[in-house]
């Protein structure tokens, strides 16, 4: 049977997995002496090489990689092998460790969060984009890149091959990371002085600066570009660029004096919802009447012979007086979350019997079709009845057919239904 | 009164917010902008007399009261001497009203009360004298009233307000002045407009009379830099306020002679301050234009960024006050500030348990009373099944026998 895509492809990857592991592992060889090597060197690329036994083609030539590197090494003709390991090094080393090592190399589980508790979620929550941070930043660390060669050597556990090669093997033909970075950065510089001698971007900065310059020595201040400057009054501060020089403002005219109130709130606000404002104005409040330590003296005025209840009076006179909903009224308060739970419990009976009633359209459709599928059997049964009954009335009325022509077994039903 | 008109719900569609924007755009005379459905709520005022000498002797500052708070005030509403202050509360939710400004009278004094609805507070005014719109015009030479001056709220100007930590009435008088503020819109910085300034109103309090005295002026603008002969001419050619004709020049000898000499030097602005003139950041049309755009472009218009004088004109009325008496509620709760009368906090204190102890008797007389009502009902009730019993226990008795 040949194997889908998807099993080909992973099962190509293993493979190259098996050859990264090659050369560290012929590196080892060389550490401790060639025979165990060697043994070890089979024992592992069979070991490894199990798995794949479905697909002859590749797992021969694994196995024959490896046995070519076992080969290479006991004649010493090294440098043809270490050739080959460069070559696959450098071929796994193009691949990104995220799709090379897809199973292993993965930061964190997903975990499902929907069906937690909602002190569970937040903390799964918490951990996960706390885990993120961390695996984007270990992820974009330039000194902790690591390639897919890195990776797997570490895996493995053994020492890299140009440790273990040390001065005898030629050079690989891998780029560092770092190298390559360099090259990079060389590049998108080269790029970006093209791009800029492209669109003349000295040339337009030393005429900006030229005109800067001339402006500065004619005197003359560009022009204000706001449209909308502060409302002008004698005396009044004045937002406008052009005349914040010439007018003082308020402060400096008097500080006693005081003007309208000014609103420079954003467009969104006039866009918040009122019931949910208020309802979080009322918890507000009444957090704050507890935080007091009495739940109804506020509404009767400062009598209760507390030092601050003075202060209290002033402060919700001033901020009544300026416009603000000051729920301080326990009656009220008591009141309206009367209503809020009235409201709730109507909600609730609507939903209940909508639910019912759901529920009892459905239960009365499966009885109605119920009924029909019956009357349909019935129907259909007595059909059948009749149609006997008449083929039984055709050969000569009732019981024509029993008796001394019918055969055996045969006799029909004794009577009509 | 307190019946409010009718609204038609299912033919008329309300705009928004319910009845707030709609019945305040019905209401007040002028509206300045209650298009918006998303309006925000405007702080609204009603003028009211209260008491019977005071609708002998304050209608007028009433009426003139109501024009300084235009246009956010109900200009055209219909009172009775004989409504009654929950009237006035009572319609001050459906009307959309923010502030009540109650005049009344006693024949010592005249007083002004400013009441927050729907929940207070209350700062009383004393009158200590005033000057009506019809006195404050009667001495001017020129007075002026533009009417479109009205269309939108005055500007607040507050001096004196600001309190030291040591003055003894000084929570009074900032809350007086917060009301004072809060009466009239806030500007809105992203959708304020130069024009719309067509009127100031100035509060200054002297901390040495106690005293608040409050004046109402129309902010007019000239442009300055051309001569006033010539700024006439122009702006009789313009259509505005001069009779359209072209003036005689048969006299002169040539046109020169006419602008320079004879007309007046050019730029002798006698009229205008050095330091009202200001440059103003947006156009301003002058109050002789009917339409700013007809004028645009013309003499007596005051453009963005060129030379303008700024004056005020008082319309009127003036007050003197002193700030009476603060409460917590409308006209009523407890009193923050009293000018004559103060309480040590024993007293204070006292009074409170005299009210709670008050409020506890009344509601126990209530529960009492309503017990005895009970208490009769029940007897009555059971006399009553007491008789039917006997009368049908009798009747088959009497079919028995």
């Amino acid at each position: 049977m040949p194997p889908t895509r998807a099993s080909t492809r992973k099962r190509t990857s293993s493979s190259l997995a098996n050859n990264g592991g090659a050369s560290t592992l012929i590196s080892q060889a060389r550490d401790q002496g060639e025979t165990r090597a060697i043994a070890e060197k089979d024992d592992d690329a069979v070991v490894v090489g199990v798995p794949d036994t479905t697909d002859a083609h590749e797992h021969a030539s694994t196995r024959s990689a490896a046995h070519a590197d076992v080969e290479i090494i006991h004649t010493s003709t090294s440098s043809s092998a270490w050739e080959h390991a460069n070559f696959f090094d450098a071929l796994i080393t193009m691949f990104p460790p995220h799709i090379y090592l897809a199973e292993s190399y993965k930061d964190h589980d997903a975990v499902p969060v929907q069906f937690m508790k909602k002190h569970d979620k937040l903390e799964a929550k918490a951990a996960s984009k706390a885990n993120s941070k961390a695996a984007k930043r270990r992820k974009l660390n330039p000194d902790a890149a690591r390639t897919t060669l890195d990776i797997l050597q570490n895996q493995n556990g053994t020492t890299t091959a140009s440790e273990g090669r040390a001065d005898d093997a030629p050079s690989r033909a891998v780029p560092s990371l770092a190298a390559s970075r360099d090259e990079l950065r060389e590049r998108l510089a080269k790029r970006l002085e093209e791009m800029r001698s492209q669109r003349k971007a000295a040339e337009r900065e030393a005429q900006a600066k030229d005109a800067l310059a001339f402006r500065k020595q004619t005197q003359q201040p560009p022009k204000p570009k706001s449209k909308q400057p502060a409302k002008q009054q004698p005396g009044q501060q004045n937002g406008g660029a052009t005349t914040t020089a010439a007018i003082p403002t308020a402060e400096e005219v008097d500080p006693e004096l005081q003007f309208n109130r000014l609103r420079v709130e954003s467009r969104a606000s006039e866009f918040v919802d009122k019931a949910v404002e208020r309802k979080r104005q009322r918890n507000r409040e009444e957090k704050r009447s507890r935080r007091r330590g009495d739940g109804g003296g506020d509404c009767d005025g400062g009598g209760d012979g507390d030092g601050d209840d003075g202060t209290h009076d002033w402060s919700t006179a001033m901020r009544r007086a300026a416009g603000e909903r000051v729920l301080d009224d326990p009656k009220a308060l008591k009141k309206a979350l009367r209503r809020e739970e009235k409201r709730k419990e109507k909600a609730r009976g609507k939903w209940a019997s909508r639910v019912e009633g759901q529920e009892k359209r459905q239960r009365d459709a499966q009885e109605k079709r119920q009924k029909n599928l019956k009357l349909r059997r019935d129907a259909k049964k007595s059909r059948k009845i009749a149609k006997r009954d008449k083929k039984l009335a055709d050969r000569g009325g009732p019981g024509a057919a029993f008796g001394a022509n019918a055969r055996p077994g045969f006799e029909g039903r004794k009577t009509l239904v | 009164m307190a019946r409010t008109r009718r609204r038609k719900k299912r033919t008329h569609l309300s705009d928004g917010d319910g009845g707030r924007s709609t019945s305040s755009k019905n209401l007040s005379s002028t509206s300045a902008s209650a298009s918006s459905s998303r309006e925000r709520k405007v702080p609204t005022s009603l003028v009211a007399l209260r008491g019977p000498l005071a609708h002998s002797l304050l209608p007028e500052l009433s009426e003139d009261l109501k024009k300084m708070l235009l246009p956010h005030t109900l200009s055209n509403l219909r009172t009775r001497r004989s409504n009654t202050l929950k009237d006035f509360v009572q319609v001050t939710g459906p009307l959309g009203v923010s502030h009540m400004v109650l005049l009344s009278a006693t024949s010592a004094a005249s007083y002004m009360r400013i009441v927050r609805t729907p929940h207070g507070p209350t700062v009383t005014f004393k009158i200590e004298s005033y000057a009506l719109t019809r006195d404050v015009v009667s001495v001017q030479r020129r007075p002026r009233a533009p009417s479109h001056a009205f269309t939108h709220p005055p500007l607040v100007v507050l001096h004196g307000f600001k309190t030291k930590p040591e003055d003894e009435d000084g929570e009074a008088v900032s809350l007086a002045s917060v009301t004072l503020q809060n009466m009239f819109p806030a500007i809105d910085v992203r959708s304020a407009r130069l024009h719309e300034c067509r009127r100031v109103l100035c509060c200054s309090y002297d901390r040495e009379t106690k005293r608040i005295q409050l004046r109402h002026y129309a902010i007019t603008c000239k442009p300055v830099g051309a001569s006033k002969a010539i700024s006439n001419f122009l702006g009789k050619d313009a259509g505005g306020a001069g009779d359209g004709k072209l003036p005689d020049l048969s006299k002169y000898g040539d046109v020169s002679e006419a602008v320079a000499g004879v007309f007046g030097g050019y730029g002798s602005e006698s009229e205008a301050d050095e330091d009202a003139r200001v440059i103003l950041p947006q156009d301003y049309p002058d109050d002789a234009t009917s339409s700013a755009r007809r004028m645009a472009g013309k003499a007596g218009y005051n453009r963005r960024g060129e030379q303008s004088a700024v004056k005020v004109h008082e319309l009127g009325p003036r007050l003197e006050m002193s700030i009476m008496k603060v409460e917590e509620g409308v006209c009523s709760g407890t009193v923050l500030f009293h000018q004559y009368i103060s309480k040590t906090e024993e007293e204070a204190q006292e009074l409170e348990e005299r009210k709670m102890a008050a409020s506890e008797l009344k509601a126990q007389r209530k529960a009492e009373q309503e017990a005895n009502v009970a208490a009769k009902q029940a007897a009555r009730d059971a006399k009553k099944r007491e008789k039917a019993a006997r009368r049908s226990g009798g009747s088959g008795g009497g079919g028995g026998g």
